[in-house]
């Protein structure tokens, strides 16, 4: 057993898991908030790294003040889409949800592929590129800033859900609307808050895989369809089991790349997300920390 | 112009055409269709037959999702199916087209059976995710399986041949594909005057409900599937026929989304939608490239930009239409017929 | 009576201009890819060949015609190349078509053949060089196949170590990823060098460590990648994170000005095959596209695979001028006029094109570059042996 082989296909994973979290974080909670299904989580994550791009390299912003930028941006974003575009729907079936959401990534991705084309624009280098000796293994030192960036995120989130008045209201208003406005909570703007929050969640992952891959293009906003197994395997309503989620699938991937792929020369990495879910779904279809939903005529 | 409902038998209240007016304009429509071929130069012919394609695999994918509630994202995955099987059994086996293109649909019925299994115990999001699952799985295995389905390089379809009569011209292909159209239309809305189409029906409105009402949901949900996956194997076979090579990436997962809208704009649960919807995202992409080329003159650029805008128009069309119209072109036909036929009396 | 004769008169002068405009034109068709997932060199490729024949047509066209290229996107999809395909067949009625893919080129061949329309395509597989399975296919520069025999040659004469020489192939699973892999495993086997690994990436992807990690396994020392620009950069980058000691090599669509802009210190002593020289370089006919590109100057950026594109549309051009001297402007009048091409020189943008009835390789030459300070840097000229067996492999 080559440890090293073994520990660089884990870091890697732990990474690119890491985003993937991000980004399943934010289908989480607009999903617990408003019970929409956002498949255009993916195209947040590219508006993301494309805007950021635009600040670093356009307008030469220092890298931490880009990031906030880009977050006041995607959060009005954010908001501006649930206004316009969820708030009609609330109330109408689930395919509709899901349609519109597709039919807003189409947008998104169209609207980027205007402004900037199909091109890789290179992203430019914001953390040395040395490696740094962890152990055996050489790691990026992007790799290690990725993860903690995510890291202080998700910590920032869990004390804002658990300890602000207005993630206390937000928490209120998931389990139970009607409670909540009663109790005099504005649903709507708990709403909009939370879709400001998805995308500047999406962003960070956006900028973090810039930063990672050197270089954005249109195929960042492939990502969104990756969350789907994560939100599946961590459950449709838990944080913890977003990021949890994430981590598992990016590791999967990276040992089905490294172990599975040499067998079926190929092709095995990009699948095995999905065979994951076809299996937690036959298994544990509410995924390992989502409630189980009870059903009333 | 009739005016009220009055009906005296239970033949009269579920005949599909209610007026002889109603008749007499299909018949007169069925006739423009078939003389079509006469005058159509081939490439509009092409777009034509495409539209009939795809208003077979919008009508099944309106089976399962529009009236039995099932949301279904695999549908490219059941178009690879079909049009792979049909391919291979002509190829290997030279089988004829009349025999490959009933036996790719049940070949992907079968699959889709199967795929249809997880549709027992979950619902909603959760299906849809197992489906899209469903395609990157079956994606891969096309990929991987190169001795039936040539793998990346794709797989060159032989022409359909009746004796020596060879279906080669986009003429001739058009009467193939709306014939079998046709029998689908037919099929499908003498379908929803069953019991079996009732049955659909009753599982997407209130599952539990007709459970407890003695409808086998097993059995339905299994038989929805099964008819709609004939279906878009049938349209999956007919677009092997029509682009004569085929390969995985004939079938990407965007032709699913491209579907799905396709029943959304069109009408869920709508027969008449469905064939809307078809025609609509059919011609969407030639209508944008025919005024992108007509601007190129003082635009140039717009022929670099006519993907995204097709992203773009595509998009904005469904958001449209699920915030202003959401049950479909459809309805909103449905309503300006009404208005005519109450006229003065409209609300 | 004189206003009938004047009628008359200005009739026949009408008729007489509208025959002689509709002459005026030669309609090709160019299916491109300006979108899809190969756009990062489908783009400059297809602003190449329009700017060579716009230059052409502003020389007074093929003997006093003027092309009319009718442009087309098919964002790398097989049935929009198809649909494009039919429409310039059937509608535009065009003489011949300059595509893009390996893989909707050979989709195509069979019915390019049979419509008998000449088909230049910016795929240089070797699948496409034999006239007795695809005689109206058409490429400008070394094949695929021949580009890794270049390499091969290269390591071959280049490496001292202990041994066998020990290779790896990296490529995506479609037809321009596997073009070469068979040509590339028969030669390594010939000239005694160890094929030690072949890894299978995605079209497109954000990370290929696992991959990676999978080929360092075998511990290469020479690694050659089929793919495009933009994600042999991201490659590179991994590559270079994870520390491995693999000298890449690159082909033809990998090697381009773009790669040290998009890998930065990762593209550093990379190597690659180019069959078109690079954009600036001091050879003949590059004057004539800097004047060019100084009289209309662009926002793109202008690289080796602009170039390719030029040098394309400067060969087919010739075609057409041959055939219409003939007086056999036809598709199949086109292939034999292209089949008469000996020599044929693009002021030194590629390697002297020759086509023959049997033998629709341009040649058999191709130059090796490696990045040095950002920059692309010949290192020397390769020609692999022209054997018969080897057409269409």
């Amino acid at each position: 057993m080559d440890v090293t082989f073994f520990l660089q296909l884990f870091i890697n994973g732990l990474v690119v898991g890491s985003i993937y979290a991000l980004v399943a974080t934010g289908f989480v909670i607009i999903y617990k908030a408003t019970s929409a299904l956002n498949l255009a989580q993916g195209e947040f994550l590219m508006v993301g790294a494309y805007i950021c791009l635009n600040l670093l390299s356009k307008h030469q912003i220092p890298f931490w003040q880009a990031i906030l930028i880009t977050f006041a941006f995607s959060a009005l974003l954010g908001a501006i889409i649930e206004r316009l575009i969820l708030r009609p729907l609330i109330g109408s079936h689930l395919i509709s949800v899901i349609m519109v959401t597709l039919g807003l990534s189409s947008i998104l991705k169209a609207l980027i592929q205007l402004a900037y084309g199909t091109d890789t624009i290179p992203f430019p280098e914001v953390f040395p590129s040395a490696p740094v000796q962890i152990g055996p293994i050489p790691v990026s030192q992007g790799y290690l800033y990725a993860i903690g960036c995510v890291t202080i995120l998700v910590a920032i989130l869990t004390s804002f859900f658990k300890y602000s008045k207005t993630g206390m209201a937000m928490r209120a208003t998931a389990s139970s609307q009607q409670v909540a406005l009663s109790m005099g909570i504005s649903v709507k703007k708990m709403f909009a808050i939370s879709w400001a929050i998805a995308a500047i969640v999406s962003s960070m992952g956006g900028i973090l895989l810039g930063t990672i891959r050197g270089g954005i293009d249109m195929s960042l906003s492939f990502m969104g369809l990756k969350v789907l197994p994560v939100v599946i395997l961590g459950g449709l309503d838990s944080i913890l089991g977003a990021i949890v989620g994430g981590l598992i699938i990016g590791i999967l991937e990276n040992f089905s790349g490294g172990y599975i792929d040499p067998m079926v020369g190929g092709g095995a990495k990009e699948v095995a997300p999905y065979i994951a879910l076809i299996l937690i779904l036959m298994f544990k279809p509410y995924g390992l920390f989502g409630k189980k939903k009870i059903e009333r005529v | 112009m009739r005016c009220g409902d009055f009906k005296t038998t239970y033949t009269a209240d579920m005949t599909i055409f209610e007026s002889r007016s109603a008749r007499i304009m299909l018949v007169l429509f069925l006739c423009v269709l078939f003389s079509l071929p006469l005058y159509t130069p081939g490439y509009l012919l092409d777009i034509i037959n495409r539209i009939g394609i795809a208003v077979i695999g919008a009508i099944g994918l309106n089976i399962l999702t529009g009236f039995t509630g099932q949301i279904s994202l695999g549908n490219a995955a059941f178009m690879a199916i079909g049009a792979f099987s049909c391919g291979y059994l002509g190829t290997k086996f030279n089988m004829p087209f009349y025999f490959s293109i009933p036996l790719a649909g049940l070949i992907t019925a079968s699959f889709g059976m199967f795929v249809g299994i997880p549709s027992l115990r979950i619902k909603g999001l959760y299906l849809a995710m197992a489906t899209l699952a469903a395609h990157f799985i079956v994606e891969f295995l096309i990929v991987k399986w190169e001795s039936v389905t040539g793998g990346v390089a794709g797989l060159t379809v032989p022409t359909p041949k009746i004796g020596s009569f060879a279906i080669d011209s986009d003429a001739r292909l058009f009467v193939l594909i709306f014939v079998i159209a046709i029998m689908a239309v037919l099929f499908a809305k003498n379908l929803f005057r069953t019991k079996v189409g009732k049955a659909f029906v009753a599982i997407r409105d209130q599952a539990i409900s007709a459970e407890v009402m003695g409808v086998n949901i097993v059995k339905y949900k299994l038989l929805s599937f099964g008819i709609s996956s004939f279906y878009v194997g049938v349209a999956g076979a007919l677009i092997a026929f029509q682009a004569k090579i085929i390969s995985p990436e004939t079938f990407p997962v965007t032709v699913a989304i491209d579907y799905l809208g396709m029943i959304i704009i069109g009408g869920l649960g709508s027969i008449l939608g469905s064939i809307y919807g078809a025609i609509f995202i059919t011609l969407l992409p030639e209508i944008l490239r025919m005024a992108t080329t007509s601007l190129s003159g003082s635009f140039p650029e717009l022929v670099n930009k006519l993907a995204a805008m097709k992203e773009l128009v595509f998009g904005m069309l469904v958001i449209i239409f699920l915030i202003f119209e959401p049950n479909g072109m459809a309805s909103r036909w449905h309503n300006i017929k009404n208005y005519w036929k109450l006229y003065p009396f409209s609300h | 009576m004189k206003l009938s004769r004047i009628l008359a008169s200005l009739a026949v002068v009408l008729v007489a201009a509208s025959t002689s405009l509709a002459a005026e034109t030669i309609k090709v068709g160019g299916i491109w890819d300006l979108t899809g997932v190969t756009a990062d060199v489908g783009k400059p490729f297809a602003q190449g060949v329009q700017d060579a024949i716009a230059y052409t047509n502003s020389k007074g066209g093929v003997n006093g015609k003027k092309i009319d290229l009718i442009n087309v996107d098919y964002a790398y999809k097989i049935p929009q190349a198809n649909a494009a395909y039919k429409k310039f067949v059937e509608q535009e009625k065009v003489v011949m078509i300059n595509g893009w893919g390996t893989g909707d080129t050979e989709a195509l061949k069979d019915i390019i053949s049979k419509d008998k329309v000449p088909y230049f395509s910016a795929s240089f597989s070797g699948h496409l060089t034999d006239p007795t399975k695809t005689p109206y296919n058409f490429f400008v520069g070394a094949s695929y196949s021949d580009q890794i025999r270049g390499f091969l040659q290269y390591v071959k004469k280049n490496w001292k170590g202990k041994g066998a020489a020990k290779v790896a192939f990296i490529y995506p699973n479609h037809g321009f990823g596997k073009a070469p892999i068979e040509a590339g495993r028969q030669y390594a086997k010939e000239l005694g060098i160890e094929l030690v690994h072949e890894e299978v990436i995605p079209a497109s992807f954000q990370d290929v460590t696992s991959n990676l990690l999978n080929m360092q396994k075998k511990n290469p020392d020479y690694a050659y990648v089929q793919t495009t620009v933009s994600w042999c950069a991201v490659l590179l980058k991994d590559a270079k994170k994870l520390g491995i000691k693999t000298t890449f090599f690159l082909g033809n669509y990998g090697m381009t000005e773009a790669l040290p802009a998009l890998a930065k210190e990762a593209a550093e002593g990379v190597y690659g095959m180019a069959t078109h020289a690079a954009y600036g370089e001091n050879v003949k006919g590059m004057k004539v596209i800097t004047d060019w590109n100084k009289q209309h100057p662009s926002q793109e950026a202008r690289d080796t695979v602009y170039v390719r594109g030029w040098a394309y549309g400067l060969t087919w051009a010739e075609g057409l001028r041959i055939a219409d001297k003939n007086k056999k402007l036809t598709g199949e009048g086109v292939k034999n006029a292209l089949e008469t091409l000996k020599n044929f020189d693009t002021g030194g943008l590629t390697p002297l094109v020759t086509y023959t009835a049997t033998d629709h390789r341009p040649t058999t030459k191709s130059t090796i570059y490696v990045i040095k300070g950002g920059k692309m840097t010949k290192v020397e000229e390769v020609e692999t042996p022209r054997r018969k067996e080897w057409l269409g492999l």
